[in-house]
């Protein structure tokens, strides 16, 4: 007869009790893949993980976790999901069960790898959103720069909106679109993949070192900051904008 | 207050303006998948200007005609000065004529019209 040896004093198991012997099964501990993340609450990773879990059935080639849910604290609107997949998948199924189990709005990004490497060549907002991670499983990319001027045209249209709705604007939102000018702005200029972290410091560069204070308080200098948006956004369009005069010499 | 309301629909045509420009601008760009990329930006800027509309009274009937008016020519004066300085630039595929359909299509949406 086989004897299972238990201490005698347990709380909870009086000498006598009856008690059910049961094989213990360890489920394989997803591991996740994390690029350039310093430091992330331990609830995000286990809201990763949950996603990850949920998502299983639809077999993704991988799936990548980026944008502000990973930048410290709880301040993101949403969650950046990037899904790959060279087949078509039902997003709208996928957001309504990502929201209504996790119960965050999900933005997601059906993409096959192919179409995801010419974004990442071409789209500084795919390259910043890439500078660091969360993945199923490792993603490494070598990609090289390619400036086509059309589609910066349409990712810098979204910052012109900075100075008209300035009063109106929070600072988070400020921050967003200014971001994305910036971020235009190197990509146009230095002609090479960019970071995340390159584009805080040409913000810091350009606007002082106080800009992220001034602009999470939202207590910006407006004609200061204005005169100095308007002067590197006019400057990022008229490079756009010659772009596209040569592009279709 | 009229001075309020007069703010908030130089606000709404701005933005409304934005949300054209872009569509006609990612109706230009003929890769697929890099189009659905902007479509996020594209439901933000339609929301700001929603966020507008909805301090503008009346909430929620249509406009009056005289309103309506004044910000149809706003905004296609102002889509069309800013695809034609494109269009200057050798920027192809940019449809013009689509403008006003566009334009009354977010302005149902928006129950301006």
């Amino acid at each position: 007869m086989d004897q299972i040896y238990l201490p005698k004093n347990r709380f909870g198991l009086s000498v006598g009790s009856h008690v059910l012997i049961k094989e213990a099964r360890f489920k394989d501990e997803e591991k996740l893949i994390f690029y350039n993340i310093r430091k992330i609450e331990r609830i995000k990773i286990i809201i990763v993980k949950e996603l990850f879990n949920m998502l299983k059935k639809y077999s993704f080639d991988n799936i990548i976790i980026t944008g502000s849910f990973l930048d410290s604290g709880f301040n993101f609107n949403d969650i950046d999901i990037i899904l790959i997949k060279n087949k078509e998948v039902n997003i709208n199924k996928i957001k309504n069960e990502v929201k209504e189990n996790l119960g965050i709005d999900p933005h997601l990004i059906l993409i096959d790898s192919k179409s995801l490497l010419k974004g990442i060549s071409i789209d500084p907002l795919f390259q910043t959103m890439l500078s660091s991670y969360i993945s199923k499983k490792r993603f490494i990319y070598h990609v090289k720069p390619e400036i086509k001027y059309k589609l910066l045209d349409l990712s810098l249209l979204k910052s012109n909106l900075l100075t008209e709705n300035f009063d109106i604007l929070a600072g988070s939102q400020k921050l967003d679109l200014l971001r994305n000018l910036v971020s235009i702005h190197i990509f146009i200029t230095k002609k090479h993949i960019i970071t995340k972290e390159e584009v805080y410091e040409k913000i810091k560069e350009i606007f002082g070192n106080d800009i992220f204070d001034n602009l999470r308080n939202n207590t910006l200098n407006k004609k200061d900051f204005i005169k100095k948006y308007n002067s590197i956004y006019n400057k990022t369009l008229e490079i756009i904008l010659n772009g596209v005069k040569n592009e279709s010499k | 207050m009229n001075q309020n309301r007069n703010k908030l629909l130089d606000l709404f045509i701005g933005n409304l303006s934005n949300v054209v420009i872009h569509k006609i601008l990612e109706n230009a760009v003929k890769d697929k998948n890099i189009r659905s990329r902007y479509e996020k930006e594209l439901i933000s800027s339609v929301e700001i200007a929603l966020n507008y509309r909805n301090k503008i009274n009346p909430i929620n009937t249509k406009l009056q005609e005289k309103d309506i008016n004044h910000i149809k020519d706003k905004i296609v004066k102002k889509v069309k000065s800013e695809l034609k300085s494109r269009i200057n630039k050798n920027y192809k595929n940019i449809d013009l004529n689509s403008i006003e359909t566009i334009l009354d299509n977010y302005l149902k949406k928006l129950k301006v019209i």
